[in-house]
């Protein structure tokens, strides 16, 4: 009887974004847990390859099981060898994190979305399962499945793990007390909304009240509007565009407690990673955020930046409260590894072989 | 000799709201027997005719549609010298319509000095403009104000942020409309709410997809109006104009006109469910004026002309004042209709005899 296999692919970006530092972490977990059955592989024209010396993997056949463990959607060798492997008799099990370009076709090339559309709505008829992260995404999914008219073979959710940045190595670059968005300047995020709560907050408090907000993190899609306005003379702002994720994991360390905005995100690695860490966050509450931050994290609308200033105003009010709030934290807060997270992905596909 | 009433359009686009201003008063001023002057200053000072000032601010309409999707500037005035190179005189009136136009020259030649505000946002919003166009109106507000006999502003806005500089400010209204015959034919196939006013971030345009979304989101199937947009292009407008292209136009449900002729903003006025005005800061209020004057409500941020206000900043507060107007219509506001003659006559009561 020929040994099973999971093939794990993953597809490798240079970026240091949380989702593709959330892939790798995963990934590693999963060929850790189990380092003779998983196989990383990746797409090549030739066929599937191993990712280090692109050695040829053979093909798989009924007994194996091809994970996608990130989108692939930008490789082109990729759908075709799924087919055939699906062909062949492997089970095709899927990580989606989210659908945000068929949600918000606005905030990305229409090339971009045509491509990720016709990839996500091949993936869904090939896969046998699809792991998602949150409850957001499998409703995003199951609306998306009913309007291409595919069946739903079987939707998991399992959370992830909370923790997606390096150990901080260095000192904040930034000093004194300060408030963190760490997420690339893109529209996707939000930005302009807490920008505007700022701008609220500080006509509302004393001179010296109000700490600078830090916006950290590449610059992304459609932000030069926004950049404009930013290169004015904000002295409430700090904007720090080549934060890479060291720098990132210092920040969050060092802040009073972090934003994050994004109206549709499938998770929200920012909120869960504050969160691992000790630290108060805000957070939209919409998509997949209110699953990350669970009860410790706080809520606001992302399309209102009054609500935005109110949550923000009561808690530098009160100087008991961000004590109070990271005493909560600390007492409640489950943090959840990425070995977990892979012994929770391995357990639901072994019921496919 | 008679006096002449030189009208200082320097700087201005063509398709403004500021240019279209001042061909308005500058043909009433001509119907009340007034000699009257356009020019600006280009290195040397450079006289047009009225017509010739019609023909330069005028910019014919353009449509975005999927297949359109033009190189979008901003446009410069397109240089026509005619006429006489003199220069005015001790009897003559100069009024600048932008913080642009060459004061010393004028004043040196003994003719009074007035400035007509449209809006001064370089000056109240710098946020919303170049950073150059900012600098150059610090400049010339500050050579240039101690030379003003007067300053007429259009709104309570201007006129506070004028008379931070020590000019006597007049408040006038201005003409209520831009005078278009509706066309014929509908607008538009289907119910639509009518965005009109300068596309861009002075224009709060980039607020109107996140309310539209909002909208799709929050309300049954079929009951969410088109939205058309309409108006000039100001700065920082290619985001939000390259997200209405990515969605496709929200999937079908937008249009954007950019300088829509007076007969498309009234047909698009009489036809509309409502209109709606995001500009908190605009100082003529066109697009709010136009409107009312063909009978429509009008959801205006302005905080003139009647209508009742809201923040434009928060998406979420304009999502729930259009669900509200559209589930309970408003009562129409009185119509303050104002002929731009009217708005000449104010005008000529407050120039020196």
């Amino acid at each position: 009887m020929t040994q099973s296999r999971i093939l794990l692919c993953v597809f490798p970006t240079a970026s240091q974004n949380e989702w593709q530092l959330a892939t790798d972490a995963l990934a590693e977990a999963l060929h850790l847990a189990e380092p003779e059955l998983v196989q990383p592989v990746r797409a090549a024209p030739s066929g599937w390859v191993r990712p280090n010396d692109r050695a040829p993997v053979p093909a798989p056949g009924p007994d194996d099981i091809v994970f996608l463990a990130s989108v692939g959607w930008e490789d082109p060798a990729q759908l075709p060898l799924l087919e055939a492997a699906r062909y062949a008799g492997a089970k095709i099990v899927a990580y989606v994190h989210d659908i945000t370009p068929t949600r918000r076709p606005e905030w990305f090339a229409p090339e971009h979305t045509a491509r990720f559309t016709a990839w996500i709505a091949a993936i869904l008829r090939l896969s046998q399962m699809v792991i998602v992260p949150s409850s957001a995404t499998a409703r995003d999914l199951d609306a998306l499945r009913r309007r291409l008219d595919i069946v739903d073979y079987g939707t998991k959710r399992i959370r992830p793990g909370d923790s997606v940045l390096p150990k901080a190595s260095a000192a904040s670059p930034v000093a004194g007390r300060f408030v963190l968005i760490s997420a690339p300047l893109d529209v996707r995020i939000g930005h302009a909304g807490v920008l505007s709560a700022w701008r609220r907050l500080a006509t509302r408090l004393d001179a010296g009240e109000l700490p600078p907000l830090v916006l950290a993190g590449r610059a992304g899609g459609l932000t030069g509007d926004l950049q404009q306005r930013l290169a004015r003379d904000l002295p409430d702002v700090v904007v720090r565009l080549e934060a890479d994720a060291a720098e990132r994991s210092a920040l969050l360390d060092a802040c009073l407690f972090s934003i994050h905005p994004a109206a549709l995100e499938g998770w929200g690695f920012a909120v869960s990673e504050s969160l691992a860490r000790g630290k108060p966050v805000f957070a939209a509450n919409s998509g997949g955020l209110p699953e990350a931050g669970q009860r410790q994290a706080r809520y606001f609308d992302p399309l209102d930046p009054d609500d935005i200033a109110r949550n923000v105003e009561r808690t530098l009010r009160d100087p008991q409260e961000l004590p109070r709030w990271q005493r909560e934290i600390a007492q409640r807060f489950r943090p959840r590894g990425w070995d977990d997270m892979a012994q929770d992905v391995l357990v639901a596909i072994s019921g496919l072989v | 000799m008679a006096r002449r009433i030189w009208i200082d359009v320097t700087g201005l686009r063509p398709g403004s709201d500021a240019g279209l201003y001042g061909l308005h008063l500058a043909r009433a001023l001509v119907r009340a027997g007034e000699a009257v002057q356009p020019c600006l200053r280009t290195p040397s000072l450079i006289t047009l005719s009225v017509e010739t000032l019609a023909e330069t601010m005028h910019v014919p309409p353009l449509e975005l549609t999927d297949s359109n999707r033009p190189r979008l500037t901003l446009r410069d005035q397109p240089l026509k010298s005619e006429g006489s190179p003199e220069l005015p005189g001790p009897q003559d009136i100069v009024l600048f319509l932008s913080l642009r136009g060459d004061g010393s020259r004028m004043a040196a030649r003994g003719a009074q000095l007035g400035l007509l505000a449209t809006n001064v946002t370089t000056l109240s919003r710098p946020e919303w403009r170049d950073v150059r166009e900012v600098e150059e109106a610090h400049i010339w507000l500050r050579d240039t104000a101690p030379l003003l006999g007067f300053a007429i502003a259009q709104s309570d806005e201007s006129a506070a942020v004028l008379r931070q500089s020590g000019v006597k400010v007049f408040r006038t209204m201005r003409g209520a409309a831009d005078g278009g015959v509706p066309d014929a034919a509908p607008a538009h196939p289907r119910p639509f709410i009518f965005a009109s006013g300068e596309i861009g971030e002075a224009g709060q345009t980039r607020q109107l997809l996140p309310v539209w979304r909002r909208l799709l989101e929050t309300m049954p199937e079929g009951s969410v109006p088109d939205l058309i947009i309409a108006g000039p292009l100001g700065p920082q407008s290619g985001d939000v104009l390259d997200q209405l292209a990515n969605s496709h136009f929200i999937e079908g449900r937008a249009r954007v006109i950019l300088y829509p002729s007076p007969a498309q903003i009234a047909t698009f006025a009489r036809d509309c469910v409502f209109a709606i005005s995001m500009s908190p800061a605009t100082g003529w209020g066109r697009g709010t004026l136009n409107a009312q004057c063909m009978g429509a409500s009008c959801l205006s941020a302005f905080l003139s002309h009647g209508a009742v206000p809201f923040d434009p900043e928060n998406a979420a507060a304009v999502a729930a004042r259009i669900r509200a107007w559209l589930v309970d219509p408003a009562v129409k506001p009185p119509l303050f209709a104002r002929s731009w003659d009217d708005a000449a006559r104010d005008l000529l009561r407050i120039l020196p005899q």
